[in-house]
């Protein structure tokens, strides 16, 4: 009996310490589907709209007032744009929907002549026109090409704001739907995906950075090197003219989204995730995230003036340690490179 | 007197003739797993990633000079490697076909090291032992008389080299990270904690010690419950419970498992295939007992005595060779390989190389992923000798292309176990002027 006892007393206390609250792959995915992704999907879907409306606004009314706001809001929809940037799994690329929102290398012959073509019976649809002929970067193009403020755009040019605007808007909201429970739901195939969604995350993670790093600042400072097997091609536009500093940062605000709790007290799902694992990974990636954050949003405008060159390479050495963090103990505290080989391991 | 005496009837028993019945499955058992080993290599298509693929190979040290086939050859050889298994499972030209597999095995084991693999080493030893042990006296096609006893040393030679496998994986546990941080099994159990039922456990702190303390006590102790006849059966059981948890848990560990179930079978004396057989048919030609005692007893001549001493003794020292290099060798992998270091650390990296020009003083960032593959680029960034292949590859290249003589260096990020990410070599130094070779390495730095 006193045997009998010892077992369940034992078996018990094995359950309870089972049930112990902890952050199963569920909760962290089903938490970061819900409180990061979709929400800055839908972030970015409300100021795509709001672009949309400004450009209609200034189209009917194209006041210096109109145009300020326009390229307000052309920056805020840029910022919570490049903010999904690290979460462009599922929808946005099996749809192809990330290119047509904001597609960086964007032609400026394509954009021109599609713009010439405006009122004409050779207009062409928004819908038919390719990545490096709209989007966001296409009417950044438009607003800022020649850097600084918004300049103003011919008859045509704000016809076409105005058609680009409402597609990009069109576009974005197609990907909130795709994630919502009461559209598509690809949230349910990310939380169903355990191990596999967070293994594709964490490495669009670390794309993002390292694309911010060689594709970005590098090629700011003028020593963009092959990297991998990126097969994107080299920008036909300055960068400088429509990025700054606030851009840049973004799709590094929007991996330090998942380090935020939402309102709720103590640390986020991933922190503890991270911390259960016995890993320090967490605090050192943080600390160097929210740095490379200031530095990048600091970043004096134009970036291509020679002034800046200075705190760019500051910035690109930070953004290294960042990489090197992201790709050493972070993606061993998430279990997404295990140090098996591919052919059977031990 | 007493003890020389005991030495002797020892000597005797080694050298006793025995039913060949375990060794001949062994034999059955060992080549179909290299049969599926192979075949693995054409249906993953690990023969164009591995070997094709690549663009320059990792040596090991010395062996430079071994070069691959072209594509169609490495396809053949593999063809051929998984004919010679055949071979080797039914007992058809089994000496020839044991020669040739060890030797082709060899061949592609030494043609990139970023393919090493603790298993594949294993396997190589004992297709070596295999070459000169008469597994093939039964059961197989090159038998000519039935039921031919084989000398009781075959089969210890086998089961002394399993037990230092395991013993040595055992040694090798007993360092902190392992038994006092519980890592990487922490690590490694969390990231498998989606799986339905299980998941939430494998979460638990407690089971990361349970079970890294507990296969630490397996492994440095399992072969002599083993060889225990009491407790032989219960640590068969175990064995193939623990080994069947690795494979359901650690799903790219492979055949591992499978290759470490099929070896322990040897443990058992020697004709339990034999009794088996006999329980379930009446007509089996049953266990040569009777006929054993006809046998006389074998002689061991002193050539193979002494090349039996030198290969053990051998087996026994290299694994201890790491003793000899300063520093924590899950950090510079120095004596690392060939030691039975098995499934103790997590390691990811990020290494990045800079070129200097002479008379210059900025540094070129040169990019290697666009030459090496991902595999490739993964296991140079955590190895200390893979990383200065790559240094001396990118000197080497920039002397053809430019006819400079560069300075490299690299930038390293690495984590150990979860740790936070460390350089793992110096980065002010010039790594294209710094030669391999067994010495120690200066310009690792030191483990955190």
């Amino acid at each position: 009996m006193n045997r009998l006892l010892f077992l369940s007393a034992s078996l018990a206390l094995l359950l309870l310490a089972g049930c112990a609250p902890k952050v199963s792959h569920r909760e962290l995915l089903e938490g970061i589907s819900k409180e990061v992704i979709t929400v800055l999907y839908q972030e970015a879907a409300t100021q795509a709209s709001q672009l949309a409306v400004s450009a209609e606004d200034y189209q009917n009314n194209p006041s210096p007032q109109n145009l300020a706001t326009l390229g307000v809001k052309w920056k805020e929809a840029a910022i919570a744009w490049q903010r999904t940037e690290p979460f462009r799994l599922g929808p946005a690329t099996d749809l192809w929907l990330s290119n047509k929102i904001g597609y960086q290398n964007i032609r400026p012959a394509t954009v021109d002549a599609n713009v010439a073509k405006i009122g004409t019976p050779a207009e062409v649809k928004l819908s038919a026109v390719g990545a490096s002929g709209k989007g966001l970067f296409a009417m950044g193009y438009l607003l800022f090409q020649s850097g600084g403020s918004p300049k103003i755009p011919s008859a045509k040019g704000c016809r076409y704001l105005t058609l680009a605007g409402r597609d990009a808007a069109g576009l974005t909201q197609q990907l909130v739907e795709a994630w919502i429970p009461s559209g598509k739901d690809y949230s349910k195939t990310f939380i169903a995906g355990g191990q596999d969604s967070l293994n594709k995350m964490t490495n669009g993670i670390i794309e993002s950075i390292e694309r911010l790093k060689e594709k970005r600042i590098a090629r700011l400072l003028g020593r963009e090197a092959v990297w991998g097997d990126d097969t994107e091609t080299p920008s036909k536009t300055d960068p400088a003219m429509i990025l700054d500093g606030e851009i840049l940062a973004a799709p590094l605000q929007g991996i330090d989204r998942l380090f935020q709790s939402e309102g709720k007290n103590g640390p986020s799902l991933l922190t503890v995730y991270i911390r259960q694992t016995g890993s320090s990974a967490e605090a050192d990636f943080l600390a160097q995230l929210k740095h490379c954050i200031l530095l990048t949003k600091a970043l004096p405008t134009p970036l291509n003036s020679p002034t800046t060159r200075p705190v760019l390479e500051a910035d690109y050495a930070e953004i290294k340690k960042l990489v090197g963090i992201s790709k050493s103990s972070l993606i061993s505290a998430l279990g997404v490179t295990l140090t098996f080989n591919s052919n059977d391991g031990d | 007197m007493t003890g020389t005496k005991g030495l002797k009837k020892w000597g005797l028993e080694l050298l006793a003739p025995v039913d060949a019945a375990s060794l001949a499955l062994f034999r059955i058992l060992f080549g179909f797993l290299l049969f599926i080993i192979i075949l693995r290599f054409f249906t993953h298509g690990w023969i164009d990633q591995l070997y094709i693929q690549p663009r320059f190979f990792f040596s090991f040290f010395g062996f430079t000079w071994i070069q691959s086939w072209p594509a169609w050859g490495m396809y053949l050889h593999f063809s051929c490697l998984g004919l010679l298994a055949l071979g080797i499972t039914f007992g058809c030209y089994y000496r020839v076909c044991t020669i040739l597999f060890f030797l082709g095995l060899v061949y592609v084991e030494l043609l990139d090291v970023t393919n090493y693999l603790n298993h594949y080493y294993l396997v190589g030893l004992i297709c070596f032992l295999l070459i000169f042990l008469p597994a093939a006296r039964s059961w197989s096609f090159d038998a000519k008389e039935k039921n031919l006893p084989v000398p009781f040393l075959a089969i210890w030679i086998l089961r002394l080299q399993i037990s230092l496998v395991y013993f040595y994986a055992g040694l090798g546990k007993l360092q902190s990270d392992w038994l006092f941080h519980a890592q990487p099994l922490r690590l490694w159990l969390s990231a498998r904690s989606d799986l339905p039922w299980i998941g939430t456990w494998l979460q638990e702190p407690w089971l990361a010690y349970a079970i890294s303390w507990s296969s630490a006590a397996y492994d440095l102790t399992i072969p002599f419950w083993l060889i225990w006849s009491r407790t032989r059966l219960w640590a068969f059981l175990l064995m193939i419970i623990f080994h069947s948890a690795t494979a359901f848990l650690f799903p790219t560990i492979g055949m591992f498992p499978w290759l470490m179930i099929a070896l322990t079978t040897l443990f058992f004396s020697p004709s339990w295939p034999r009794s088996i057989l006999q329980k379930f048919s009446h007509k089996t030609k049953i266990s040569p007992k009777a006929t054993l005692a006809e046998f006389p007893i074998f002689k061991l001549p002193r050539i193979s005595a002494f090349a039996l001493f030198a290969y053990f003794s051998w087996q026994l020292l290299w694994p201890l060779r790491h003793h000899l290099y300063p520093g924590n060798n899950l950090w510079t992998e120095e004596g690392f390989r060939f030691s039975w270091n098995v499934m103790l650390m997590e390691k990811s990296g990020h290494t990045e190389f800079s070129l200097q020009r002479p008379g210059s003083v900025q540094r070129e960032r040169t990019d290697v992923t666009s030459w090496l593959t991902p595999l490739q680029y993964r296991m140079m960034t955590t190895q200390p000798d893979l990383i200065l292949q790559t240094a001396r590859k990118i000197a080497q290249d920039e002397k053809l292309r430019s006819g400079e003589i560069v300075e490299v260096y690299a930038e390293t990020w690495v984590s150990l176990n979860g740790r936070p990410p460390f350089s793992l070599v110096d980065p002010k130094v010039n790594l294209a002027a710094q030669k391999d070779s067994f010495l120690s390495k200066t310009w690792i730095s030191p483990s955190p």
